[in-house]
């Protein structure tokens, strides 16, 4: 077996090279950036765009900066976007129409888009968000018709993992099986050693292409030593976390409680307000828009993000099928551990906690799970 | 200080039960007992076995149907001395709507196994219970009938203005 | 037969043209559409295809016409929206956008063989009339076809003129009622599972399609079990919010499925738990 799959070293003063190989492959270095009190990805063309020194605090409903006592680059866990954002963009134009023989005509044609994807480099994706862009891909690409937006953005997008070396508390990777440490369907995957005398990255290639750019790093091969730094940073990560869920039967148990005390309770908290559904990283919904300009002449049809907590969501003739607030989080929440295990095969979660630090009322949906099965223990039926 | 009611206390006291003899109300009152719904609760789900007959004595329910879009519509309003759940009576023995209590409930729950098997051993009960059922259901049938014909959809102002 | 989706922008929509417009009952048009091409246009009964006017937007209709007829699709519209207004308004020769065919259809195998008893609840005939083209066409292939139709007054009957023609059929038997008459009605007056009773059926060989308003389907569905049809013997015709079609908006799920592929049909034991749950 080739060596190039074994562990490597890259000195921190040398990451700049990484995105200098990058470059010269022609991709758009995207990464996260400290803007507007929060981490945020956004394009970024050197290692000193990258947050370093920064670190987050998060709790139910809160979400803080803070100053590391050391310069990491990675020393921070998810803020409230996800790679969702490049790959299934916020607002897109799917395609227009335009009327040849003007407005009164009841005649037109179709005119497609000639959009040419971006080709990204994502860098500084954590394991949970790893697994949640490959939900994505089943949901976009898995059926049997593909979304062109989403693959054409997805097919050339180079992936650069990062091992959290710590947990926020609102972290629960570990019950949801997808971290901390990086699976497979990364190119080039690092882990951050920083300590007393060294500041280096342990690399590892996960891909052809993510071999393709280690050959030209100015790398050594890592030693045993590397490997156990870099596996006591993940380590750490794991005893961090901050949360847990039990899934153990987690679809027959919320199937069985449509009719759950629980779901009106939660009319009293949630404000509906979609938070959770924008910062999830594996969310997909989204809506339509079909207009025209004010000649009447020319139509185009925009697609953007969308939530199942809005009432138009589930309209149909005359109202929302999902009128009550309690309808809509048991529908967010039932999809998201159950049914979309039906649906695509695998769980709609990956415990990155974003839900739970940007909810402004607080909910956590760990919390929601516990006390449904907490309310099947002995649970006394009045009547 | 009063003495704690009986389930036949309640029964003898209602409209619905009234002029049914003492032992008769003993057999029907073996069939059940209490039971308490917060605001929201079912006391009848469509669709599932029909068994349960309720005489409510504090509260109000509601008779509905639910259809996606625009929520539940209410057939039917019940409160103190009145009662609900009839599909027990006979087959297929399904609930057709739901029953739901709109505010806190109290009700005498009775089984509709029970009451069909005292009525299927005592005709003389049986004709009586039989009796009240039938009337209700007429008094209900024909307020049904009267609400199908819509008449306030046909409405119109008279207007003899000279046109 | 190439379903017409542009299998690179699956949200791009074909050109067809308007042909023929038909009035149905009051507030209902249907339509008949041609490809700019004259491509074939195919769909299996039960199915639906998303129909677009020009800067209006697009809505899941399901095509009511003969899945025999292959230069042509039906479909029947009730004014209901912004779109479906706009649909009930176009001309002959105008342009109207199509994607599909899309979804899941009424089991044409599974009642191979046995008693077809359907029951359509207003305008949920239009759904149904494929399906009741291909048993009259196929009938060697099945049993006792019977329609049982249910709307609410005389002048909502939808496709009045062809009831009486394939009552006369000999494989088939159609039962009309509505909820409140005039006295010139002949037919039954009362809601539509009252007819379940007069109608000729052997439970155990017999496939049931319903569609129509939920709640409908709901007690017909009950007075089906009740007459001792399995719950997989039973389809159902659901409707949802729906944007793409694909399986990807998410707006059409109810419960696990997507009515967009899994649905609009489906069979009564796939969702009967979630029939009884409000909300959903």
């Amino acid at each position: 077996m080739s060596d190039v799959f074994l562990p490597h070293c890259l000195d921190r003063k040398e990451l700049s090279t990484l995105f200098d190989a990058l470059k010269s492959e022609g991709y758009l270095t995207v990464g996260p950036v400290k803007r507007d009190g929060a981490l945020l990805y956004d394009e970024i063309e050197c290692v000193d765009d990258l947050p370093i020194g920064w670190t987050d605090e998060q709790e139910a409903g809160s979400y803080r900066l803070k100053r590391r006592n050391d310069d990491a680059l990675f020393g921070y866990n998810v803020g409230p976007h996800s790679w969702k954002t490049f790959l299934f963009p916020a607002k897109t134009k799917l395609w227009s129409a335009s009327k040849p023989n003007k407005q009164n005509s009841g005649n037109f044609i179709f005119k497609e888009g000639n959009e040419v994807p971006p080709k990204y480099a994502f860098i500084g994706v954590r394991a949970c968000e790893l697994h949640a862009i490959q939900v994505q891909d089943k949901v976009f690409m898995g059926g049997t018709y593909q979304d062109p937006v989403y693959s054409g953005r997805r097919q050339d997008s180079f992936i650069v993992a990062v091992n959290c070396a710590q947990a926020a508390s609102t972290c629960f990777c570990s019950s949801m099986e997808t971290g901390p440490k990086v699976g497979s369907g990364f190119d080039l995957s690092l882990t951050e050693i920083l300590n007393e005398t060294d500041h280096y990255f342990v690399l590892e290639a996960g891909s052809e292409r993510g071999v393709a750019i280690l050959n030209t790093l100015p790398t050594r091969p890592a030693e045993q030593n590397d490997c156990d730094a870099a596996a006591l940073r993940t380590e750490n990560a794991r005893k961090d976390m901050g949360r847990s869920i039990d899934i153990s039967d987690i679809s027959e148990l919320l199937t069985r409680n449509y009719d759950n005390a629980r779901w009106a309770e939660l009319e009293r908290k949630c404000l509906s307000c979609g938070n959770c559904t924008m910062a999830c990283p594996t969310c997909f919904c989204s809506k339509v828009e079909d207009v025209t300009d004010l000649t009447g002449e020319h139509a185009e049809r925009w697609r953007s993000w969308d939530s199942c907590f809005t009432l138009d969501f589930s309209h149909i003739h005359g109202g929302s099928v999902r009128s009550t607030i309690g309808s809509r989080y048991r529908h967010w929440l039932m999809h998201k551990l159950s049914t979309w295990m039906d649906q695509f095969g695998s769980s709609g979660c990956v415990g990155c906690g974003r839900c739970i630090t940007w909810c402004p009322v607080g909910i956590d949906l760990t919390e929601e799970v516990r006390a449904i099965r907490d309310s099947e223990k002995g649970n006394t039926h009045d009547g | 200080m009063g003495k704690i009611k009986t389930i036949k206390d309640y029964l003898s006291e209602s409209s619905f039960f009234e002029g049914m003899k003492d032992d008769h109300l003993e057999l029907l009152s073996g069939c059940g007992g209490i039971q308490h719904f917060k605001p929201g609760d079912f006391l009848i789900k469509e669709g599932e076995e029909a068994n349960s007959f309720y005489l409510i004595l504090r509260g109000e329910i509601a008779v509905e149907s639910y259809a996606p879009a625009s929520g539940p519509i209410m057939l039917s309003r019940s409160g103190p001395g009145e009662v609900t759940g009839y599909s027990w009576l006979f087959p297929p023995h399904r609930n057709q709507f739901d029953s739901r209590a709109l505010t806190k409930v109290d009700a005498i729950h009775l089984d509709g196994k029970c009451l069909r098997g005292k009525a299927d051993n005592d005709y003389e009960l049986g004709y009586h219970l039989m009796k009240r059922f039938a009337q209700l259901v007429l008094q209900r049938m024909h307020n049904t009938h009267r609400q199908m014909l819509n008449v306030y959809g046909t409405e119109q102002q008279v207007d003899t203005s000279g046109q | 037969m190439t379903p017409a989706v542009n299998k690179k922008n699956p949200m791009l929509p074909f050109p067809c043209r308007v042909i023929e417009t038909r009035e149905e009952i009051s507030g209902c048009l249907s339509l008949v559409l041609r490809s700019e091409d004259n491509a074939e246009l195919s769909f299996m009964p039960g199915q639906f295809y998303m129909l677009y006017v020009f800067g209006h937007g697009e809505v899941p209709i399901s095509v009511s016409g003969f899945s025999s007829e292959t230069d042509r699709l039906v479909f029947t519209i009730m004014n209901v929206g912004s779109v479906t207004r706009a649909l009930c308004t176009v001309q002959v020769g105008d342009t109207v956008g199509i994607r599909g065919p899309f979804g899941s259809t009424w089991p044409l195998e599974q009642a191979k063989g046995r008693d077809v008893l359907i029951i359509a609840g207003g305008l949920g005939l239009a759904p149904l009339r494929p399906v009741i083209y291909h048993l009259i066409s196929h009938a060697d292939d099945y049993g006792d076809i019977t329609l049982l139709y249910g709307t609410r007054s005389t002048d909502t009957i939808l496709f009045q003129d062809e009831l009486a023609p394939w009552d006369k059929l000999d494989c088939m038997q159609v039962l009309v009622t509505v909820d409140s008459a005039g006295p010139d009605w002949t037919g039954h007056v009362g809601v539509v599972t009252e007819l379940i009773d007069k109608a000729v059926f052997n439970p155990s060989q017999t496939t049931a399609l319903t569609c129509g308003p939920e709640i409908m389907m709901r007690f017909t569905v009950h007075a089906l079990l009740d007459q001792s049809l399995k719950s997989s013997d039973i389809f159902v015709s659901m409707e949802r919010n729906m944007k793409c079609a694909l399986g990807i908006c998410g707006r059409c799920q109810y419960g696990p499925h997507f009515i967009c592929k899994d649905g609009p049909v489906l069979r009564l034991d796939q969702v009967d738990h979630l029939f009884k749950v409000r909300e959903v």
